[in-house]
C-alpha cells in the first residue's frame, strides 16, 4: 500500500471495525451507544472521503468496485507520486545550480537549455498518470551522474532519458561537469 | 420465535440494520455513503434493539447472550419455556382448586401441607428467571389422575423426572391416594393466588398447634408407675422434656412440625407400640421434629403409663373409648370376683382436686379449701355427684379468687385411684358426717399424743404397725413395708418431724410437692379423667385426687425394702402377693365416684428435707385401707424412694374418708394412693 496512503487506510479500518463490531452487537440485541456509533461512523466516513479524494486527484478517471481494486488503484497512485516527487525534486536541483563557462554566450545558451529541462520535468510531473520513468540517482547526485554517461557502455539509460525527457538529455549533453556549480543558499 | 414476541421486533431490527450493514461494505470498499441515512437508520436499530431486549427480559429476565447466534437459540427457547411455566401454574391452579378427603383428619392435614409446599414448589419453578424443569405428564386437569397412577418400574422414567425437578410435588403424589383427590372444589372456585390459600394454611398450622397442646395437657394429666423411684424420676424428667417441648414446637412462630400418630388421648398407646423398622417414617418423623418427645415415648412401656386426663379437658369421650372401659371393667369384674357387686361403676370417675399455691406457678389462682368445700357440696346435696358436674363445679372453684399469700410457692398435688363400685351410704351421710367428725377427733387426739412424744424411726414403725393392728388387723407384709424401709437404713421420719415449723419451712422453699393415685394399674388401661378443683391446704400444697379403676395389681417393694431383715421380711414379696389376694377378696373396692364423695380431708405431705436436698423426686405407691370410720387404716408401701415412703405413709393416714357402706352396714374398703414428689425451682 503506499505510504501516502497507509494513515488515511489504517484510520479508515479502525473506525470501519468498531463500526462493524458496534452494528454487530445491534443485530444481536446487544446494548450499544448509538452516539459512539455514529461517531464511529462519522469517522470511517472522513476517511473514505480523503481516500476517494486522493485517488481522484491522482487518477480522476480511476474506477473501482471493492477494496482490492482500490488496493491496486492505490498501489499505483503511490508509483505514480514516487515518480513525479523524483521529477520535481531534480527540476529544484536543476533551478538551484549555476551555469559557468569563459564564454557568456554559451552561459545563455546553456541557461535556456536548463529552463527548457525545468519546464520538460514540472509538466511531465503535472500530467496525468505515470510520468516517464527518469533513470539515475536522486537529483542532488543526478546532474553529475547524467553528466558521466557514455556511449555506449550508457546507451540503456541515455536512450530511456532520451526518449522520456529530450530537453533534459540535450541540457546534460551540453553540460560539462565542471560548468555546474550547485548554488549554496546564504542563511541571511 | 416466542409467542410472548411480536413477530415484526426481529425483523424490524434486521431492517434497521441493513442500510447500516450495507454502509458497513462501503465503506469498507471506501465508497460514498449517506451518513445522515445511515445515522437515521442507525437511531431506528437502536430502538428494535432496546424493545427487543426488553421483551426478552421480560420473559428471561437473567438471560444474557453474546451473539446473534445464541440470541437465536435463546428466542427459540421461550416458547418453550412459556409453555412450560404455563404447565406448572396450571397445576398449581389446579391443585389449588381441589380438596383431599381422608377419613382422618391428620392425613388432610398432612396431605394438605404437602400440597401447599407442592404448589409453592410449582410456582417457584414457574417464576420468570429460571428454566423451568420440564413437568412430565399430562395437562394440568389430568395431571393428578396421571401422577397417582404412576408404577415403579414401569414408570420409572417419569417418577425420576417428577423426582428430580419437583421434589415436593412427587412427595405429595406419592402420599395421595386417587380417591382422596378431589377436583375443582368450593363451586369451582380455583384459588388464583397465595393470599387465598393463607387461610387453609393458617388453619392447618392451627389445628397442629392444638395437636400439641393437647399431647401436652395429656402427658401432663398422666402417671408413671414403675417400681423403682429412680425410673419414675427418670420418666418423669424426660415427660416434662416432652412437655416443653410440645408447648415450645405449639407456641414456636415458624409453625409446629406434624405431630405423626393419633390424636393424644390415644397418642401414648399408639407411639408406644411403635416398631422398627415397620413404623420407621413415623419414628423418623417424630425423632426429628420431637426430639424428648420421642425419648420419653422410647423410654415408656405401655404399662408403665397411667393417663389421668385433666379435667378441665373439654373432648367428649368417644364410642370406642367407652366400648374399652366396659371392657376394662368386665376384666376388673373378673379378677376381682365381684361382678355382682351393685356398686361397681359402668364409668370410674377420676376427681381431681387441686390447690395451686402460688399465681407465679402455672398461673393458677389460690382456692382454698377445694376438696372440702367440694365433699361438703356433695354431702348437701345427698346425691353422687355425676363425674362431669363435678369436673364443672371443681373448675369454678378453681377459678374463685383467693387472697393471695406471699412468699410460699411449693404445691403438692394428689390423685387417689379406688377400686370399681358406686357410692353407697349416700342415704346416711348425716351419720358419717357425725361418725367422721367423732373419728377425727379421737384420732386428733392420737396425733396429739404422738406429736407430744417424740421417738425413733422405729417406734414410727411400731406405731404404725400398732396403728394398723388396732384397726383392721394388719399382715405382717404391712409391717415389713414401714419397718422395712427403717431396716433399709433410709432415714425414716418420726412424727416429732413432723412439727409446724416443718410445714412452715417448706412451705418457704421453692419445691413443689405432689402426690397422686393412678387411675389403674395391671394392663395399662387409661384413668378417666373427670375433675379437677384447686384447694389450699395449709397454703402450700396443690392436691390432685384421681378415682378410678378396680383391680390393683400390686408393684414390685422398692430396693429398700427388701434389703430388710430376714426376720421381717423374708416373705415380703409372697405376703404382698399374699395379701392383696386376701384384700381383694374380703375387702370391696370403692368404686370411683364413691371414693370421690368419701374423700374429707386430704392431707398434703411434707417434703422430707434430706429427699429435697438430695434432689430425690418419685412417686409412692401405697396400697390403704379405709376403715369402717373413714380413717385410713392401714397404709402399705407398695413401691417408692425409701427417702420419701414415708412422708407418703404419713400424710396418707391423715386423709379422712366417710365410710364406706356395702349393704347398709359400713365396711372397710381398699384403695391405692400414689403420692408423686416432684421439685420444682420456682
Amino acid at each position: 500500500m503506499s505510504t501516502m496512503c497507509q494513515p488515511i487506510c489504517t484510520s479508515l479500518d479502525n473506525s470501519l471495525a468498531l463500526l462493524s463490531d458496534s452494528l454487530g452487537k445491534l443485530k444481536a440485541a446487544q446494548s450499544v451507544d448509538v452516539k459512539e456509533v455514529s461517531n464511529q461512523l462519522a469517522m470511517a466516513a472522513e476517511a473514505v472521503g480523503s481516500l476517494r479524494s486522493l485517488v481522484t486527484s491522482v487518477l480522476p478517471e480511476a474506477t473501482w468496485q471493492n477494496r482490492e481494486d482500490l488496493d491496486a488503484l492505490l498501489g499505483q497512485i503511490d508509483r505514480i507520486m514516487g515518480a513525479r516527487s523524483r521529477l520535481l525534486t531534480l527540476a529544484t536541483e536543476l533551478q538551484r545550480g549555476m551555469i559557468v563557462h569563459r564564454r557568456a554566450v554559451r552561459v545563455t545558451q546553456m541557461d535556456q537549455l536548463r529552463e527548457q529541462a525545468i519546464n520538460e520535468l514540472q509538466a511531465q510531473a503535472k500530467a496525468a498518470g505515470l510520468p516517464p520513468t527518469l533513470p539515475g540517482p536522486e537529483a542532488d547526485r543526478w546532474i553529475e551522474w547524467a553528466c558521466a554517461l557514455k556511449e555506449p557502455e550508457d546507451a540503456e539509460a541515455l536512450q530511456t532519458l532520451r526518449n522520456g525527457f529530450v530537453h533534459l538529455d540535450t541540457f546534460v549533453a551540453n553540460l560539462e561537469p565542471h560548468m555546474w556549480v550547485v548554488k549554496v543558499t546564504t542563511p541571511v | 420465535m416466542s409467542s410472548l414476541l411480536p413477530p415484526d421486533a426481529l425483523a424490524s431490527l434486521d431492517d434497521s440494520l441493513s442500510l447500516p450493514f450495507a454502509s458497513l461494505e462501503a465503506l469498507k470498499a471506501v465508497k460514498s455513503v449517506d451518513v445522515e441515512g445511515i445515522i437515521k437508520q442507525l437511531s431506528v436499530a437502536a430502538e428494535s434493539n432496546r424493545n427487543l431486549r426488553s421483551l426478552v427480559a421480560s420473559v428471561l429476565p437473567e438471560a444474557a447472550w453474546q451473539s446473534r447466534e445464541e440470541l437465536d437459540a435463546l428466542l427459540a427457547e421461550i416458547p418453550n419455556i412459556s409453555a412450560a411455566r404455563s404447565r406448572l401454574l396450571g397445576l398449581a391452579m389446579e391443585l389449588e382448586s381441589g380438596s383431599i378427603v381422608h377419613r382422618r383428619a391428620v392425613r388432610v392435614e398432612e396431605l394438605n401441607q404437602l400440597r401447599q409446599q407442592a404448589i409453592i414448589e410449582l410456582r417457584s419453578q414457574a417464576e420468570l428467571g429460571k428454566q423451568p424443569s420440564v413437568l412430565p405428564g399430562p395437562e394440568a386437569d389430568h395431571w393428578i389422575e396421571w401422577a397417582c397412577g404412576l408404577k415403579e418400574p414401569e414408570d420409572a422414567a417419569s417418577l425420576q423426572a417428577l423426582r428430580t425437578g419437583f421434589a415436593i410435588l412427587d412427595d405429595f403424589v406419592a402420599n395421595l391416594e386417587p380417591g382422596m383427590w378431589v377436583a375443582k372444589t368450593g363451586a369451582g372456585a380455583p384459588l388464583s393466588n397465595g393470599a387465598e390459600l393463607g387461610n387453609p394454611a393458617q388453619d392447618v398450622r392451627e389445628q397442629l398447634r392444638h395437636r400439641l397442646l393437647a399431647l401436652a395437657r395429656e402427658l401432663e394429666s398422666g402417671n408413671i408407675l414403675h417400681h423403682r423411684a429412680l425410673r419414675v424420676n427418670q420418666l418423669n424428667r424426660l415427660r416434662e422434656e416432652a412437655i416443653s417441648e410440645l408447648r415450645s414446637r405449639a407456641e414456636s412462630e415458624a409453625g409446629s412440625p406434624t405431630l405423626p400418630g393419633p390424636e393424644a388421648d390415644q397418642w401414648i398407646k399408639w407411639a408406644c407400640g411403635l416398631r422398627e423398622p415397620e413404623d420407621a417414617e413415623a419414628l423418623a418423623t417424630l425423632r426429628d421434629s420431637f426430639a424428648h418427645l420421642d425419648d420419653f415415648v422410647a423410654n415408656l412401656e405401655l404399662d408403665m403409663w397411667v393417663a389421668g386426663k385433666s379435667p378441665l379437658a373439654e373432648a367428649p369421650p368417644q364410642r370406642e373409648k367407652s366400648v374399652d372401659k366396659v371392657s376394662s371393667q368386665k376384666q376388673r369384674r373378673a379378677k376381682t370376683g365381684n361382678s355382682d357387686d351393685p356398686g361397681l361403676s359402668s364409668s370410674p370417675i377420676t376427681a381431681t382436686l387441686k390447690a395451686a399455691t402460688s399465681t407465679e406457678q402455672g398461673g393458677e389462682s389460690r382456692v382454698p379449701n377445694v376438696p372440702d368445700r367440694l365433699a361438703q357440696s356433695m354431702i348437701e346435696s345427698k346425691t353422687l355427684t355425676p363425674s362431669h358436674e363435678l369436673a364443672s363445679r371443681a373448675k369454678d372453684e378453681a377459678q374463685r379468687p383467693a387472697s393471695p399469700e406471699t412468699g410460699t410457692t411449693p404445691a403438692i398435688s394428689f390423685e387417689i385411684t379406688t377400686g370399681v363400685g358406686d357410692a353407697r351410704g349416700k342415704k346416711w351421710w348425716m351419720v358419717i358426717a357425725i361418725a367422721a367428725f367423732a373419728v377425727l377427733t379421737a384420732y386428733g387426739a392420737i396425733e396429739w399424743s404422738s406429736h407430744r412424744n417424740p421417738t425413733l424411726p422405729a417406734k414410727v414403725a411400731e406405731n404404725d404397725l400398732t396403728h394398723s393392728s388396732a384397726n383392721q388387723g394388719l399382715d405382717q407384709s404391712e409391717m415389713s413395708s414401714d419397718s422395712g424401709t427403717h431396716a433399709a437404713g433410709q432415714p425414716l421420719l418420726t412424727r416429732s418431724e413432723f412439727r409446724p415449723q416443718d410445714r412452715g419451712v417448706v412451705r418457704t422453699v421453692p419445691t413443689t410437692l405432689s402426690a397422686s393415685q393412678a387411675g389403674t394399674q395391671g394392663g395399662g388401661a387409661m384413668s378417666q379423667p373427670a375433675i379437677r378443683a384447686s384447694n389450699d391446704v395449709a397454703g402450700v400444697y396443690k392436691a390432685t385426687a384421681s378415682l378410678g379403676g378396680a383391680t390393683q395389681t400390686p408393684g414390685p417393694v422398692p430396693s429398700g425394702l427388701q434389703n430388710t431383715p430376714p426376720n421381717n421380711t423374708t416373705s415380703v414379696l409372697k405376703d404382698n402377693s399374699a395379701a392383696q389376694s386376701t384384700l381383694a377378696a374380703q375387702k370391696p373396692r370403692i368404686s370411683a365416684g364413691g371414693a370421690q364423695g368419701l374423700v374429707i380431708r386430704p392431707v398434703a405431705p411434707l417434703y422430707p428435707a434430706s429427699a429435697r436436698q438430695a434432689h430425690i423426686e418419685g412417686t409412692v405407691v401405697l396400697q390403704a385401707v379405709i376403715g369402717k370410720d373413714g380413717n385410713v387404716q392401714t397404709v402399705r408401701v407398695v413401691s417408692g424412694h425409701p427417702m420419701l415412703i414415708q412422708a407418703a405413709v404419713n400424710a396418707a393416714k391423715q386423709w379422712h374418708f366417710n365410710p364406706y357402706y356395702q349393704d347398709g352396714e359400713p365396711v372397710e374398703a381398699d384403695t391405692q394412693i400414689n403420692v408423686n414428689f416432684t421439685l420444682q425451682a420456682d
